[in-house]
């Protein structure tokens, strides 16, 4: 039997260190590069294709178009989770993933997002 | 001054604080002491096999992802693996290296995980808050690297999405010589803490006989003498290009169970820096054609895909039927495999033993609730179906709804015979 | 002193100082340093100051409900009697004077009962709720209670048998006459220590409470004000032990006993302060490097451990006091 307390040189080290956490939302850690936010999508080079609708497990993204050539994209962000396959699937370049976070809302509105256009 | 009347039913779980998930134990105690017990799984059916079904093999990859929270890129590997085995794709090496490199990060994120849940689970609260704040380095390694820092979404069929840089491979270096110091002093303390051989030791035991004929998988399998690592026996991604051990012990109680995980981590820490020192140049993917024509390709088939989880083997069965959305995705989660061992080290165990009994197999409840599972250790209890009892089940609950479309029996006769069912002595 | 006091001042100790007002203060104070020093030695951030007091408010702001299953009566009654208890046990324990507000000759052995007083309102309370959970954690506390009772008793018997006196007050004099016996207990001291760290169900004796076994055990149906009561007693319990600790073993105001007037007050409750948050500290640093036991674990360290070396050390204080005395050369 040996006496308990083998962590007690290292718990008393412990003292002196810095917090191990920062205080959100006073402070925020800088995102890496790669992460993965809400989706950013640009009108411009959409070819109204449908790629990324059919890509998208979580159908955050829907794809329409009607008889006069007009197409109208839109996303959910409170569906998305977050995983890229739509900015990989994209032949255009047309989405990208972003780098906010801070999604939360109250009301359903504030996560849909639309963009309608001619093609 | 023990309550003497024998037979004493305590109900844990489905709503527990020692269980974060849902699951019920039934504890017949005598005393402190436990003399039967009886599980019940499956209070959150998710039916994430029924939705894989409606999605195409590159949705399914996310899908199955959440799984778990812990070892998504085991479930994504897994099935990926499968589809390429399918579609019989050659995944280049750069591509199985930073698979075999996220596997690790991810094998030691689950580790910690449990060491940390461990610790709380005997009151050792400081280890717990130790554990997990040490696993920030891998995880922010695999923010890093992947952009996320649970669901990695780095597998893709026929490789991986995200490259390696330069960078990376030196702050991954960095992060493992920080979390080597870490381990050693975790492999240095924690099994000779006095209080933690007092609750660990001769606890929760499972003999190698017992582990063998429940076939306990993973770590659990490990700890009682039984050398199973698919990375061994059948080596996926790079890992017959790198070094490292099996690392086993023959006592088979929960300090074992401690002592292989921290081992584990130690071995993960030297494949990663293989890795990193030695990834080869070379494409990303076997192949440059969109996701969508791949999927046109894959052939009317089945295949059966093994991980090796950092809870034990994982197996993901794929049935393709010619379209781009799989026939049929079966997983077995190595939790599923290791309960009946809980439920046997169980009897005899003192009731304060049992959330470290339980917690023991770094079980994920969650990931395992597919079907109802009774059992009490002794191959089903009184409602456990057996094949041709659910069959029957299944029969009659056709019967009674005659709106509701009977599936089709075609492949009936391929699952059945298939040789995958092992023998059991 | 005590026959002669008169209504006033009494009343001045029992509801200011060092009773209840004082304790109220002092025991929430005791959590918050327990828990931010537990929170540093963890590597938390560990709470802000005010927070046992909005947990105190918050609770009694709260319905307290009474399970269908209980015995209301009991139910009701097992907060205060603790409470009682532990605010009692202060008024014989000396603060800042060898002399405690309240003494005779015997009253270690009061002290040491009213001690015990919360042990028995949480039996009772548990046992009474009709839950299973809290009858398996009464269970353990009786258990318990057996476990580190006998060796507490032996060890602060220790220092009544060095200083021949079972009153608190004698024995704060006689260890204040008599700096060195503070070595000759110190493993008296120890025991006590981890006796007080059982009494108190801290880690690792917090077994009858065991959050992942037992979900916190004899408590688990309290809610509200009576939750609160009893978390306000652990908290005066933690003072009230050290601060018995700290006059047993450590010479209660010693040095600063032996100043007159006002200033030898001031530096006597400064004194005070320094002892009991020391040995709070060491109950905390005891908190955060073990993991918690097991009942039958527990009770054999306290049996086969504890209670031989108390024997031991009481046979000591004997000897060094034939030695001293001149009995043996
Ligand atoms: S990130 Fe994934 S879930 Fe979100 S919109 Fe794109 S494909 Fe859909
Ligand atoms: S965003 Fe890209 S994938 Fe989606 S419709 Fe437009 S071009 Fe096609």
């Amino acid at each position: 039997m040996s006496i308990p307390g083998k962590i007690v040189p290292e718990a008393l080290k412990t003292l002196g260190k810095d917090n191990a956490t920062v205080s959100y939302p006073k402070d925020k850690r800088t995102m890496p590069d790669r992460f993965r936010g809400a989706v950013e999508f640009e009108p411009e080079p959409c070819t109204g294709c449908g790629m990324c609708e059919r890509h998208c497990a979580a159908d955050a993204i829907v794809v329409e178009a009607d008889a006069d050539g007009n197409v109208t994209w839109s996303y959910d962000v409170a569906k998305c989770m977050f995983c890229g396959q739509c900015e990989e699937s994209c032949p255009t370049d047309a989405i990208v993933m972003g780098k906010e976070f801070e999604l939360a809302a109250s009301d359903k509105p504030a996560f849909e997002d639309s963009y309608t256009f001619k093609r | 001054m023990s309550e003497k009347a024998s037979g004493t039913e305590i109900p844990v779980g489905p709503q527990h604080p020692s269980l974060k998930e849902p699951a019920n134990f039934t504890l017949t105690v005598d005393g402190e002491v436990i003399t039967g017990a009886q599980m019940k799984l499956s209070y959150n059916h998710r039916g994430i096999e029924q939705a894989v079904l409606s999605k195409s093999y590159i949705e399914a990859i996310y899908l199955l992802e959440r799984i778990c929270g812990i070892c998504s890129h085991a479930h994504t590997s897994a099935f990926t693996q499968g589809v390429e085995e399918l579609l019989d794709l050659e995944v280049p090496p750069r591509a199985r290296y930073i698979r075999t490199l996220i596997g690790e990060l991810e094998r030691i994120h689950s580790h910690m995980l449990w060491l940390g849940v461990a610790g709380h689970e005997i009151g050792f609260d400081t280890l717990w808050q130790y554990a997990w704040r040490d696993r920030e380095i891998v995880m922010d390694l695999l923010e890093e690297i992947t952009g996320n820092r649970v669901h990695y979404s780095i597998n893709t069929i026929g490789g991986v999405r995200e490259d390696l840089t330069d960078e990376h491979c030196e702050t991954i270096l960095e992060g493992m010589d920080d979390l080597a110091e870490r381990i050693d002093f975790y492999q240095e303390t924690v099994p000779n803490e006095e209080t933690v051989r007092m609750r660990c030791e001769d606890v929760g035991v499972v003999p190698e006989d017992l582990a063998r004929e429940y076939c306990a998988v993973g770590a659990v399998g490990r700890a009682s003498g039984v050398p199973t690592d698919v990375r061994k026996d059948a080596p996926y991604a790079a890992y017959d290009d790198v070094d490292f051990d099996v690392i086993t012990d023959d006592r088979g109680d929960l300090l074992a169970r401690t002592v292989v995980r921290i081992g584990e981590i130690a071995q993960a820490i030297r494949i990663i820096r293989q890795v990193a020192k030695r990834i080869p140049e070379g494409d990303l993917k076997a192949s440059a054609k969109p996701p969508q024509a791949l999927l046109a390709q894959v052939p009317e088939d089945d295949v059966v895909s093994r991980y090796e989880a950092p809870r034990g083997e994982l197996i993901h069965y794929v049935r393709a039927d010619g379209t781009d959305t799989p026939a049929r995705v079966h997983i077995r989660v190595p939790t599923l495999a290791n309960w009946p061992t809980v439920v046997e080290s169980l009897k005899g165990s003192y009731i304060a033993d049992t959330p470290i009994v339980v917690a023991g197999i770094d079980p994920c409840i969650s990931c395992t609730s597919r079907i109802g599972v009774e059992t009490d250790g002794n191959h089903g209890g009184e409602n456990a179906f057996d094949l041709d009892e659910l069959r029957e089940y299944g029969i009659e609950w056709y019967d009674d709804r005659s709106d509701v479309e009977r599936p089709s029996l075609d492949g009936d006769e391929r699952t059945v015979s298939g040789g995958t069912r092992g023998d059991r002595a | 002193m005590s026959l002669e006091l008169d209504l006033a001042t009494g009343l001045l100790y029992l509801l200011v100082f060092p009773g209840f007002a004082f304790l109220f203060v002092y025991g929430l104070t005791a959590e918050y340093l327990d828990r931010k020093l537990y929170a540093r030695l963890q590597n938390r951030v560990g709470p802000p100051v005010v927070q046992p007091l909005a947990d105190f408010l918050k609770l009694l702001a709260k319905e307290s409900a009474v399970p269908e299953d209980a015995t209301a009566r009991i139910y009701n009654a097992a907060p205060w009697t603790g409470l009682a208890g532990v605010f009692t046990a202060m008024l014989y324990v000396p603060v800042w004077s060898e002399q405690a507000a309240f003494a005779f000759e015997g009253d270690l052995v009061v002290v040491l009962f009213l001690l015990s007083l919360p042990s028995f309102s949480l039996f009772f309370g548990g046992w009474y709720s009709g839950n299973v959970f809290s009858r398996i954690g009464t269970t353990r506390t009786i258990t318990q209670l057996f476990g580190y009772e006998i060796p507490f008793f032996l060890a602060c018997f220790a220092p009544a048998v060095a200083a021949g006196t079972l009153s608190t007050s004698g024995i704060v004099a006689f260890v204040e006459a008599n700096p060195l016996y503070v070595f000759v207990l110190l493993p008296a001291f120890a025991i006590a220590l981890l006796s007080l760290q059982a009494k108190l169900e801290r880690i690792p004796f917090d077994i009858p409470e065991a959050e992942t076994e037992l979900a916190t055990g004899a408590l688990v149906e309290y809610s509200g004000r009576k939750l609160a009561l009893f978390r306000l007693t652990k908290d005066v319990e933690l003072v009230v032990g050290a601060a018995l600790l700290s006059a047993l073993f450590l010479g209660g105001p010693a040095p600063a006993g032996a100043i007159e007037g006002s200033v030898g007050l001031v530096a006597g409750v400064v004194v005070f302060f320094v002892k009991t948050l020391t040995v709070i500290a060491l109950l905390t640093v005891l908190k955060a490097v073990v993991a918690r036991l097991r009942i039958e674990q527990m009770v054999d360290v306290f049996y086969r451990v504890l209670v031989p070396v108390a024997l031991v050390q009481i046979a000591l204080v004997l000897a060094v006091g034939l030695y001293t005395n001149g009995v043996i050369p």
